[in-house]
């Protein structure tokens, strides 16, 4: 009975929200009149004005790639100095400045919209730092992400044009987007009981230190500005937790109410980009992406709940099937806040949290999840479409070897950049530093989830602040970054292919909607992904 | 704005002037972004919930006896056999949350009842209201029965203030002023607790 | 249709029994020349990885002891291992040199054709003999019965019959007359010809085929492109994922064979369609080579699969292209066969099928004319572009006298209208007077009564036909002329999708002859499967809009393009283009050349001029417009066989991962047995049955590639469903099944 409800609340809940949000974000790509619009576009031209953006300026593919990646440096830089130096910062209260090889990975870990956490938050960072280096960073990331697929769907629907200005999409998603929703996010999250204050920590007693008049016998609790963090933490499908258990400690997560509606916090933009794509594209295509989506994710959720996780390292408020709802979400949200410690769910549910990662659009991440699903759309296209006898089309635009490059580099880099470096881990011995000098099934999962997260931009991970080694720091950094900007890149290049040609009022030779597409979406998508992985889930999480 | 308005006039822009026009850009949005969504988006919320919601805002922190007895979401340490006792902080996620299973709770109660004398029936009583409570802040669907270990032996003190008193053996008038003390308190507790559950 | 293609099939197989003991041994001679892996590198980076896990099989073979952790099995199992791999590539590269090979066997033939020969060329009257490479555009060859015509040209004089069947196939030897186009090393079978040259040396069309076909083999297509990125792709995720798994399954403590990885990769690396790809775009070209097409790259036939709009001339492609008369239609004054008596007289000089046909009507329905010797020797009026009539004129009273030419022409008009003794018997006059007895009706009574009439009235005759608005024009000065009677009858004509002739005689118009084109054979489901396909067809025609809306309903042509320029094609394959369609168009004049060229796909006709030949990607030997349809048909079977095995290719993965898997670990993680869902009988005979499924595959849809899958006329849809249920889930159920069957066969001889 909870489940079912749990279940069908999360899914009418976050489809229906995303109706509202698809639109309003198929007015943003193509700048039409949305609600509010002159109070909007007011303050919108204010921050442009500020920030001193031409807002009519028009880039390529290549411009809006270097804006994207140039402004993301550029926080990377800030963040590390931030984290350096928090020490000397206002409100540090002790706190020490973070190493180098901590601060790059950190820093890469948030601009990319991983938030893999080789320390804990709510003991190693200033109020400051998780202000102005952890929460500031939380917005940037996820509008980049989104900004990306704003570029990708208008080159489906732009000739010989720009695909918009970065800049005026990184501010408006912000301004008019992330930033209102966090609030009333980071409002309701308080209602429910996640703290909100510039302290770091309250000191109390404990009832029996009360009752026996034994003041020595206090607790300090940690705290902190924790509200407005969580809000845009989920929304932007970034993950990182104020503490170190995430979405599991009660600050961040105190009820099962809170649960649900950070469970719709995560859904809501990467199940809004497929419908705003529906509104522009075609309603059949759009819930095409929706309804492939909606089907991994429901074969996630499937999986995940089929064996009964814990009891043990989840958290009594959730219960097994609130944690395995939770973190199935963040998985394939690739948002990576878990409210459970991985540890502690079932081998399936890991199996389940694996697939996610690597599909990356069962829905993924803000932007990246609808443009990963794309990818596969092209490439289902292309392996099945030539057997009608046509050259396969997409939007009634031939697919050209150009394309097909770009999206299998976007295909062949994921499992590339989570294999590789596992086998490093392994071959160096850095794993064995953390799991053991025995190599276990399970040892072996973690080391694979930790580089499988950092590939997919997720930041889950076993770890923790156990791998806040200069090994584990630099790698996990790297493949995050890699993992990011190379398929931001390919896929704001196939943007820059798709609007260069000729697009007609042509019948598509399969069309990519229906029971038919999505089936096949669905099958191509799954194989490709098994072919690719398959060996690894048998030696990593069903062998343990 | 001079020097972008510059850069910007002229088309052909050189490969460093295209560099330095973004960056000038990126910088910029650094410090606005920073100053919006780093400082005034959590300070200003902060305040807010200073003024509407403090309870939540300051971590829903309990008080006792006019002292701070620790928040409600986070677990404490309970050494007597008196108490109702969380699960051992390694069990769960956070290893700070205050709730047990009623299952846990229920085999609590009889090593409970011997050592407080109180009848099993209204331990009992006393945990299926915390489970009920709970439900209802769960909005009865969104989460399993659980205990909140903290409420539960913060209303074991408040009704049985005589039981309480001292957890270790004291002096005797002590032990009298004390229950005077508290017998007033428990009233309060008492309404309190209907309130909750109404 | 049927007859035809049994025919073709014949020959071939003759051919092919013929030739195939030295073809054999040279196919198989270049499959292992194709081995070298130099070459494999560049053309097939499948095949090469392939090759290079043969030899780190190999090698393990050879020293079996080089390393404990990852040689595990013994020394046959690796031999074995070794045999089945370059077994794989040699299928691959077999598969390639069959194709290559049948399209070399076309060139060679037709090189063969191309030795030097002798040519008569006529010079001042006589005729020298000089080498066939000596003879220059213009010159005059004539070639007797047995010869072989020297190099492509035009008939002159002359009429024979020339067996084409070593260009063309078309083994019926085939008529030649005047202007006809014959093809250089051609054979003249019967009486002899004239023939001026038209081509250069080096320039004739067996050379350009030549040159075509060698050509045509190699630059890659755009889908070709992008599939070969997509199976490299593949190939590198396999093989990191196999490198990774090695080091993987190291760590864990497992052991690990290197021979296994290497088969593990070998087997999910999509080796069939990589196998397979050079020959499916080599018989491509050979396919279309069969029906007598020659395409000047793949893309073009390619782009023929895509193309979703077809322009097709409405005269050769949809109708016979040749009108013949049907009806007379009389004027209210006059008889049906007056009309025909008249169309006779007027004809009866017209060389043209058109003339010819109407002749033959006259006859058929017996209305002839008298004073055929008159008529027989008037002077006649040719069609010129200015007056757009034609026809004779004579003057009856006039005697004549008969040569012996005409008084055969005589002799055999009689024949048509008498019976054959009395023609044979009569005399001349005898002759003259039977025919005219046979006449009857208005005309056949004036023109006798004006030979009768006075022998100084030497009064001109004209007998005319011609289009009708011309000849109402031409007529103008007659007073009885009833304009809108003729011009209500031109009409309802006109409704049908025949076109009316007017006929006249001394500018009195007496009726209209029908003359109509009929539609090719079979047409309507030609077009019918065509559309079935997805593909739109627009009919170009320079008759009126009523005319053409009738033969396009007749013929099923989705859009009509009525009284169309010339000019008018290329302006509407721009037009289309436009739109985004890809479109296909045939052509053979002068004046489709701009056209043909724009068209994604042009075919040309042999017989048209050089200039679209040069335009158009594609031409067709037998001259056939209908053949486009060919064209698209194979161009979609070509990208279909395509798909169709990369995806049966990628589908068969997931049964060698459960066969290959369990046999790898479940030794030292009992957990894995569980995933032996075939319940195969030991590691070794699962790893080697994999393997061998994964080789015999390749040689068992050679046929199939070269082939191409089986095309069938309906929507996309369907096409696409039906590809998938057999490619794709047959392609991943049919491995479990073979693997397994196999096994068994294996464990049998393991035991």
């Amino acid at each position: 009975m909870d489940t079912t409800v749990q279940l069908g609340v999360l899914i009418v809940g976050t489809i229906g929200l995303a109706t509202i949000f698809g639109t309003y974000l198929a007015r943003m790509i193509t700048f039409e009149m949305r609600p509010l619009e002159k109070t909007l576009a007011r303050v919108e031209s204010g921050f442009y004005k500020v920030i001193g953006i031409n807002a009519t300026r028009q880039m390529g593919w290549k411009e809006y790639f270097f804006a994207l990646f140039l402004t993301n440096m550029v926080v990377v830089v800030f963040v590390i100095l931030v984290l350096t130096f928090q020490n000397y910062l206002p409100l540090s209260e002790g706190k020490d400045g973070f190493s180098f090889d901590l601060a790059f990975n950190t820093a890469v870990s948030f601009i990319t919209d991983t938030n893999l956490q080789h320390y804990a938050g709510d003991q190693q960072l200033s109020v400051t730092s998780h202000m102005v280096a952890i929460t500031f960073t939380m917005f940037i990331a996820p509008a980049s992400g989104i900004a990306a697929a704003f570029a990708f769907i208008r080159s489906f629907i732009r000739k010989n044009y720009g695909l918009g200005n970065f800049y005026v999409d990184l501010t408006r998603i912000i301004v008019t987007l992330l930033l209102p929703v966090a609030i009333v996010s980071a409002l309701v999250l308080m209602v429910i009981g996640v703290p909100q204050t510039l302290q770091t920590s309250v000191e109390t007693n404990t009832l029996e230190s009360i009752i026996n008049n034994n003041s020595s016998n206090s607790q300090t609790i940690n705290i902190g500005p924790v509200a407005s963090l969580e809000s845009i933490k989920l929304l932007g499908t970034n993950g990182g937790g104020f503490f170190v258990s995430n979405s599991g400690h009660p600050f961040e997560n105190p009820t099962g109410i809170s649960n649900m509606y950070e469970m719709f916090l995560m859904l809501i933009i990467p199940l809004s980009l497929p419908i705003a794509y529906a509104r522009l594209m075609g309603k059949g295509r759009g819930l095409a992406i929706l309804v492939a989506m909606l089907i991994g994710f429901g074969t996630m959720v499937a999986i995940s709940t089929s064996t009964l996780s814990g009891p043990l390292l989840l958290e009594t408020r959730f219960g097994s099937f609130g944690s395995a709802l939770f973190d199935t979400v963040s998985l394939g949200s690739n948002t990576g806040a878990v409210n459970s410690a991985l540890a502690g769910m079932s081998p399936e549910a890991i199996t389940s949290f694996f697939l996610g990662m690597f599909v990356q659009a069962i829905p993924g991440a803000v932007g990246t999840g609808m443009m990963t699903m794309i990818i596969f759309v092209l490439l289902t296209l292309f392996i099945v479409g030539l057997m009608v006898g046509k050259t396969p089309e997409f939007m009634s635009m031939k697919i050209g070897p150009k394309d097909i490059k770009l999206a299998v580099y976007i295909f062949l880099l994921h499992p590339a950049l989570i294999l590789v470096p596992t086998v490093i881990a392994l071959g160096t011995g850095n794993a064995q530093a953390i799991v053991g000098d025995q190599v276990t099934p399970m040892g072996y999962t973690q080391t694979l989830y930790e580089y499988t997260s950092s590939a997919a931009n997720n930041g889950s991970d076993y770890f923790g602040p156990s791998a806040d080694t200069p090994f584990w720091n630099y790698s996990t950094g790297i493949v995050m970054f890699l993992g990011r900007y190379l398929p931001l890149a390919l896929l704001l290049a196939i943007a820059g292919s798709f609007t260069m040609k000729d697009r007609k009022e042509v019948i598509e030779p399969i069309k990519t909607q229906g029971p038919l597409f999505i089936t096949i979406l669905v099958t191509v998508t799954f194989l490709l992904t098994a072919l690719t992985f398959f060996p690894f889930i048998i030696l990593g999480p069903f062998s343990i | 704005m001079k020097s972008m308005k510059n850069i910007d006039s002229n088309k052909k822009r050189s490969l460093a002037g295209h560099f330095l026009y973004n960056l000038q850009t990126s910088l910029r949005i650094l410090v606005v972004m920073v100053v919006v969504l780093g400082i005034a988006y959590p300070v200003i919320l902060a305040e807010v919930g200073q003024v509407t919601l403090p309870f939540q805002s300051g971590g829903s922190i309990l008080e006792f006896n006019g002292q701070k007895v620790g928040s409600k979401l986070i677990a404490q340490e309970f050494e007597s056999a008196k108490f109702f006792h969380p699960r051992p902080p390694g069990d769960s996620a956070s290893g700070v949350d205050p709730h047990i299973t009623p299952e846990n709770a229920y085999s609590q109660i009889k090593n409970i009842s011997d050592a407080t004398g109180i009848h099993q029936n209204s331990l009992r009583t006393l945990l299926n209201l915390n489970i009920e409570q709970n439900k209802v802040t769960n909005g009865l669907f969104f989460a399993p029965p659980y205990v909140n270990v903290l409420e539960v032996n913060l209303e074991l003190v408040q009704q049985y203030p005589e039981v309480y008193d001292r957890l270790q053996q004291v002096e005797k008038e002590d032990n009298t002023a004390a229950l005077n003390g508290q017998s007033q308190q428990q009233q309060k507790v008492k309404q309190r607790g209907e309130n909750n559950l109404g | 249709m049927n007859k035809t293609n049994n025919n073709n099939n014949h020959k071939k197989n003759n051919t092919l029994t013929a030739a195939s003991n030295s073809i054999n041994s040279k196919v198989i001679l270049d499959s292992f020349i194709k081995l070298d892996p130099r070459y494999l590198a560049k053309n097939n980076p499948v095949m090469f990885t392939v090759e290079l896990g043969f030899l780190v099989v190999l090698f393990v073979a050879m020293f079996p002891n080089i390393s404990d952790t990852f040689v595990s099995q013994n020394q046959i199992f690796y031999v074995e291992t070794a045999i089945i791999l370059i077994l794989t590539v040699w299928f691959a590269t077999f598969s390639e040199s069959l194709s290559e090979a049948q399209a070399k066997a076309r060139v060679d033939s037709l090189k063969r054709l191309e030795k030097e020969v002798t040519a008569r060329r006529i010079l001042h009257g006589k005729e020298v003999v000089i080498k066939s490479s000596q003879l220059k555009l213009g010159d005059e060859v004539k070639v007797y019965a047995g010869e072989t015509i020297p190099r492509d040209g035009l008939v002159i004089s002359g009429k024979t019959f020339i067996d084409e069947s070593m260009m063309t196939g078309e083994s019926n030897p085939v008529f030649k007359e005047k202007d006809d186009h014959v093809l250089g090393g051609t054979i003249v079978t019967s009486d002899s010809i004239v023939v001026e040259i038209t081509a250069e040396a080096g320039k004739s069309y067996l050379d350009e085929m030549v040159g075509l076909i060698q050509n045509a083999t190699r630059p890659k297509t755009q889908n070709e492109i992008a599939l070969t990125i997509l199976l490299a792709g593949l190939s590198i995720i396999f093989i990191t994922v196999i490198g990774t798994l090695l080091f993987s399954a190291y760590f864990l403590g497992y052991n690990t064979d290197i021979a296994t990885l290497v088969a593990l990769l070998v087997a999910l690396m999509p080796t069939t369609i990589g196998g397979l790809l050079p020959a499916i775009g080599v018989a491509g070209i050979t396919r279309l080579g069969k029906d007598n097409i020659v395409a000047k790259s793949g893309k073009g036939i390619e782009a023929a699969g895509d193309c979703d709009v077809l322009i097709l001339d409405k005269t050769g492609t949809i109708t016979e292209g040749s009108r013949s008369a049907v009806e007379f239609i009389p004027l209210q004054k006059y008889t049906e066969e007056d009309v025909g008596q008249v169309a006779y007289a007027a004809s009866i000089q017209d060389n043209t099928h058109e003339g010819k046909s109407i002749v033959d009507l006259s006859e058929e329905r017996k209305y002839i004319p008298p004073m055929l010797e008159k008529l027989i020797t008037a002077k006649s009026i040719e069609f010129t572009a200015e007056t757009r009539v034609s026809g004779i004129e004579f003057i009856p009273n006039k005697s004549i006298r008969l040569d012996s030419e005409a008084e055969e022409e005589l002799r055999n008009l009689a024949k048509t209208v008498t019976s054959q003794q009395e023609a044979d018997a009569s005399t001349l006059e005898g002759l003259e007077e039977t025919v005219d007895k046979f006449g009857h009706g208005k005309i056949h009574d004036l023109l006798l009564e004006m030979e009768k009439s006075s022998q100084s009235n030497q009064q001109q005759v004209r007998i005319l036909k011609g289009a009708v608005d011309v000849m109402i024009g031409e007529s103008m000065s007659n007073s009885t002329l009833n304009i809108a009677e003729i011009k209500w009858k031109a009409q309802e004509v006109s409704k049908k999708g025949e076109t009316p002739l007017a006929v006249s005689i001394n500018y009195e118009i007496v009726g209209l002859v029908v003359l109509k084109d009929s539609l090719k054979e079979n047409i309507r489901e030609k077009l019918a499967e065509v559309h079935a396909t997805g593909i739109n067809t627009i009919m170009i025609t320079g008759d009126n809009q009523v005319t053409a809306q009738v033969i396009a309903k007749e013929a099923n042509v989705n859009q009509v393009m009525a009284e169309a320029k010339p000019t008018d094609k290329l302006q509407r394959v721009l037009e289309e283009q436009q739109k985004g369609h890809i479109i296909g168009m045939v052509g053979d004049g002068t004046n489709d050349a701009p056209a043909l060229a724009k068209a994604d796909i042009g075919l040309a006709m042999n017989s048209g001029t050089a200039a679209a030949k040069e335009a158009a990607n594609m031409v067709d030997l037998d001259s056939d417009p209908s053949k486009i349809l060919k064209v698209v048909k194979l161009g979609k079977q070509l990208l279909m066989t395509r798909g169709a095995i990369t995806t049966f290719s990628i589908a068969n993965d997931a049964a060698k991962y459960f066969a290959i898997l369990p046999a790898m670990f479940a030794e030292d993680n009992p957990k894995l047995a569980s995933l032996n869902i075939m319940q195969l009988h030991s590691p070794e005979t699962a790893i080697l049955s994999t393997l061998i499924f994964n080789a015999i595959v390749i040689p068992a849809l050679i046929p199939l590639s070269l082939r191409g899958i089986k095309f069938k006329a309906q929507e996309l849809q369907k096409t696409f469903i039906r590809n998938m249920l057999i490619y794709g889930l047959g392609g991943a159920a049919l491995p479990f099944v073979a693997i397994k069957a196999i096994d068994m066969l294996l464990s049998t001889f393991m035991r």
